[in-house]
């Protein structure tokens, strides 16, 4: 892993990240005109819903020529720039994103982030959307992709599967490690699975609407014809072969974190055995943890942070929180219980 | 409900002690009501509470990153340990209903706590609960031990009566390892990623830039346990095949070696690299697993001649006497489909 990274990065940390689009070229931001009327808050136009309504994207990230650094790498900032992963970025080098296919290093910064963001900075949310697209959801590592509207993205050429296959292993490909492809040639749709989820997320942006045909086939000048591929988040593989692998992982990862846990649990200990301080702490705070389950479960959920502040209080601690909490569960419990 | 606390656990918070508060300033992301939101900057960046404190109560997680206050685990990974070591189901379900969401935050989450939250928000039952793990450990790490040596011997398990003759003839099975710019890889466990076999590819040949950057040099066909590499040189694909441990099969053909995490990868020169041939339908995929599986028998047969001659080739009939039943099956349904 660490060699790939590293000559990957040699190819574009020495050049500046060029422009994709000068700012004069962009298109606005209004979709082709699909309705009668334009919807100013969803961003759509509605009534009369007449032809298509999606488009082959007119940009296309080139890994090649278009990776270089910004001023993002000089901030050591985490995120990619989603425009650039769409091929559309103005600012180039000025740009405050990062502006090159997530790597190794790029990975281990984002995994130090929590899940709840991903790789271009944008929150998750609590769960999928119905039709599986957007930014996805922090509930689930969601490594694979779902790749649909193949026939649109080649202008209903009729290739052969393996053909199909290797184009979308071949443009997929380059958007970071691969786990498993799997084209379903009766469905005519894919299925990609990458080594990270930041791959993931950035090849979803990437390869949204674009289109699959090649310079040298001969449908290539009608390209914007198409409707560029559906890329989605794809759910579990029902397959029971993929279930028990998936199972396998799933227990290894359990294992993995279970000795760290025990490690960071023997690190607490030990601290506490050589430190006078963190011994006292132990010491006020398991007497107030017996008293009932009540109270220790207000303990449990308060953070660390605030149990720290809390502890520095050492005296009037036990009192004042005991009041602070209690009251306030009270109330909540009043309406409840009550009114029923 | 006390509008005026957070748990934000100390990695997310960074040591910062300056929040700025906002009261309903956003909707909580598990139960849609609007909660109090901290905004703070840490570790040059800023960060905002994400869900309201009463669901990450219920949960003990932290508001930002959604992890377990205890033991800083996401939390479907946090009930998993939890379940392996209690021995039943832990699990937080979620309402996918908004009227459901709304029900469950009106339960306190001081009382109410959701899945394994019962236990990491509790300092004896999580103290426990490690105790547990410690007993656990041990046993998972033997299990695990045995399915791994137990993994080599798993052999394609449905029986397709496929015609794959067409793959085959464009697939090297009586290949050898001679110079090539391409090879074709089988005995290929499904559970060895792609990545993984780039990597052990790009250290023997001890560089990164041995693919071809305007076509696919990795095809790899996890149904039907093969795939192909292709090298960007002649160079690059020789030095590949020296580094190659060798062995020689039965047959007296040199076949190529290489370990990939726990599986050993057979490897044959195929000039015509050729995607196609590696199968598309899930039926020839199979089929073609079962063949190669034969083939990967009859390689390593080898080992087992020293010990006991007779052995490998009692196998190698029998299979021989498989496929010729098999054939026939395959001839009869074409003539029915016929």
């Amino acid at each position: 892993m660490a060699p790939e990274s590293l000559s990957r990065e040699g190819s574009w940390k020495k050049r500046p990240a060029p422009i994709q689009v000068s700012e004069k070229e962009l298109p606005s931001s209004i979709p082709p005109q699909t309705g009668l009327t334009f919807n100013v808050w969803y961003n759509k136009w509605s009534q009369g819903n007449t032809g298509r309504s999606r488009f082959v994207s007119p940009y296309k990230l080139d890994t090649e020529s278009h990776e270089g650094y910004t001023r993002g790498d000089k901030t050591k900032r985490a995120f990619f720039c989603l425009y650039f992963t769409k091929g559309m970025c103005c600012l180039g080098k000025r740009c405050e994103y990062l502006h090159h296919v997530p790597n190794a290093e790029d990975i281990a910064r984002l995994s130090l982030q929590s899940d709840v963001i991903d790789c271009f900075g944008r929150e998750k949310h609590g769960s999928y959307r119905e039709d599986m697209g957007g930014v996805g959801s922090f509930r689930k590592k969601n490594r694979t992709l779902y790749v649909g509207g193949i026939t649109g993205a080649l202008n209903d050429l009729a290739l052969k599967a393996g053909q199909v296959e290797n184009r979308i292993r071949f443009s997929f490909g380059k958007l970071g490690p691969l786990e498993r492809i799997r084209y379903v040639e009766t469905k005519n749709c894919a299925f990609v699975k990458y080594k990270h989820q930041a791959s993931a997320e950035f090849a979803k942006e990437a390869m949204s609407n674009q289109t699959l045909l090649i310079p040298s086939d001969k449908e290539w000048s009608d390209r914007r014809e198409g409707t560029g591929l559906l890329v989605k988040w794809a759910n579990d593989d029902p397959s029971p072969e993929a279930q028990r692998r998936e199972k396998e992982q799933q227990d290894q990862e359990s294992l993995k974190v279970m000795l760290d846990l025990l490690e960071k649990n023997d690190a607490k200990i030990a601290d506490a055995s050589t430190d006078n301080t963190p011994s006292k702490k132990r010491l006020l705070e398991s007497p107030e943890a017996d008293n009932n389950s009540f109270q220790r479960s207000i303990f449990g959920s308060l953070s660390k942070n605030n149990l720290n502040r809390l502890k520095k209080l050492k005296a009037e601690k036990p009192a004042t929180d005991r009041a602070n909490q209690s009251s306030p569960a009270s109330l909540v419990d009043y309406p409840s219980s009550d009114e029923d | 409900m006390s509008n005026t606390d957070f748990s934000i656990c100390e990695d997310c918070l960074g040591g910062q002690t300056r929040l700025t508060r906002s009261f309903n300033g956003a909707e909580c992301k598990i139960c849609t009501l609007p909660f109090t939101v901290y905004h703070f900057k840490a570790n040059s960046k800023v960060n905002r509470t994400l869900i309201c404190h009463n669901c990450s109560k219920q949960r003990n997680v932290c508001q930002c990153c959604m992890l377990d206050l205890q033991w800083h685990i996401p939390v479907e990974l946090r009930d998993r340990i939890l379940s392996t070591v209690q021995g039943s189901q832990v699990a937080t379900q979620e309402a996918q209903n908004e009227m459901m969401k709304r029900f469950i935050a009106l339960k306190n989450g001081d009382t109410y706590k959701v899945g394994g939250a019962s236990v990491t928000s509790d300092s004896v039952a999580t103290a426990d609960a490690v105790e547990s793990i410690r007993k656990t450990v041990g046993r998972l790490q033997k299990s695990q031990e045995n399915r791994d040596s137990a993994k080599a011997r798993v052999t394609p398990a449905s029986v397709s009566t496929a015609d794959v003759s067409h793959l085959t003839k464009k697939l090297p099975l009586k290949g050898t390892l001679s110079s090539a710019q391409s090879f074709f890889i089988y005995n290929l466990d499904p559970s060895i990623p792609e990545w993984a076999i780039v990597d052990a590819v790009s250290e023997l040949v001890g560089t990164v830039a041995w693919q071809d950057p305007t076509s696919t040099s990795v095809t790899i066909n996890h149904m039907a346990r093969c795939g192909g590499i292709r090298f960007k040189s002649v160079e690059i694909a020789e030095k590949f095949r020296l580094g190659l441990q060798s062995f020689v099969t039965p047959a007296k053909t040199t076949k190529g070696k290489l370990q990939v995490q726990n599986s050993k990868l057979h490897i044959v020169a195929w000039p015509q690299y050729h995607r196609a041939a590696l199968g598309i339908k899930n039926a020839e995929c199979s089929k073609l697993a079962q063949i190669l599986d034969k083939q990967v028998q009859s390689d390593l047969a080898t080992a087992d001649v020293a010990k006991s001659a007779p052995k490998p080739a009692k196998i190698r009939k029998s299979s021989k006497a498989s496929e010729s039943k098999k054939s026939k099956r395959t001839k009869r349904i074409m003539d029915i489909e016929l």
